[in-house]
């Protein structure tokens, strides 16, 4: 790809018409400049203050897969947002994917076992001064039925993937790689996992997700 | 083996009883996140353009960073570019 350097200055304001006939084969390397540039700015302003190391050495690198990317995913862009805000979001999603993976390689995921009967369930989230006795008992009571839930109910993948989301922070695209499946279909596996486990909650209390809610949240 | 925490079990739990009969995957929520954010930086009311993409952030902390994420980028582009 041959780029030439851009004042970000002298960028030209084109419509997405216009930067889909620049940037389809032969590509302009004008527009190409002034695409990586404006990669560029948005990928160091994305990523600054976050602790990633060398921003402008992450984003140069970042803004060249994401030129590459865009380029071959040209037909796609629907046209609902200006050209260079879908080309961003590409750009940012490639930059954030990467840096997930990063922190998180060395981190395993866990098999999760149900806790043993004892005092697991008395955190002082579910004491609140202003609860009455009933209410922290129902409460508590609640908890377990949704522990008991989780592993009478769901499968040990759905299990695997809501805990690990939930307890240990695993970003949802993480634990899809592991699990060599996609984001979209993983959320919906961890949907439907969800969806059961509201009904199951609905069934066994006779009250609905809304009314548990309301309870639950009430202090 | 690793047992759940009670904090994590509250937190699940406020997610079950919120979870709702359609809601939008991952990628499908990632390809609306550039009109989400032009709506956004306009100051439209994108909650109720794009419900389930603002839902989905809510609930997907990697969506929801890179949204931030392109907010940050698309404002430092309108500071050296305005439209």
């Amino acid at each position: 790809m041959i780029l030439c350097p851009v004042d970000q200055h002298t960028i030209k304001s084109r419509t997405n018409q216009d930067w889909l006939q620049a940037l389809r084969k032969p590509a302009s390397p004008e527009a190409l400049e002034e695409l990586r540039a404006i990669l560029m700015r948005g990928l160091r302003a994305a990523l600054a203050g976050r602790g990633n190391g060398d921003v402008d050495a992450l984003a140069e690198d970042f803004a060249q897969e994401a030129l590459l990317k865009i380029l071959a995913s040209l037909e796609t862009f629907r046209g609902e947002s200006q050209f260079t805000t879908w080309a961003q979001r590409i750009a940012i999603h490639i930059a954030f994917s990467e840096l997930r993976r990063r922190r998180w390689k060395d981190v395993p995921l866990q098999a999760f076992t149900q806790s043993q009967d004892g005092n697991e369930l008395t955190p002082a989230l579910l004491t609140s001064p202003n609860s009455s006795p009933e209410a922290q008992v129902t409460r508590r009571d609640l908890l377990r039925n949704v522990e008991d839930l989780i592993f009478e109910e769901l499968t040990e993948k759905q299990r695997t993937a809501l805990l690990a989301i939930v307890q240990d922070g695993f970003p949802l695209p993480v634990v899809a790689e592991r699990m060599q499946i996609n984001p979209n279909a993983l959320y919906k596996l961890l949907h439907d996992a969800r969806q059961k486990l509201k009904q199951r909650l609905e069934q066994k209390t006779g009250l609905s997700g809304r009314e548990l809610l309301a309870f639950f949240e009430e202090e | 083996m690793t047992e759940i925490q009670s904090d994590s079990l509250r937190k699940l739990l406020h997610r079950i009883l919120t979870t709702r009969p359609e809601e939008l995957g991952c990628e499908t929520c990632c390809e609306e996140l550039g009109l989400l954010a032009e709506l956004e930086s306009r100051g439209e009311d994108a909650a109720s353009l794009l419900p389930l993409v603002r839902l989905h952030l809510e609930n997907c902390q990697s969506c929801n960073e890179e949204y931030s994420a392109l907010l940050t980028a698309l404002k430092e582009a309108q500071s050296t570019n305005p439209l």
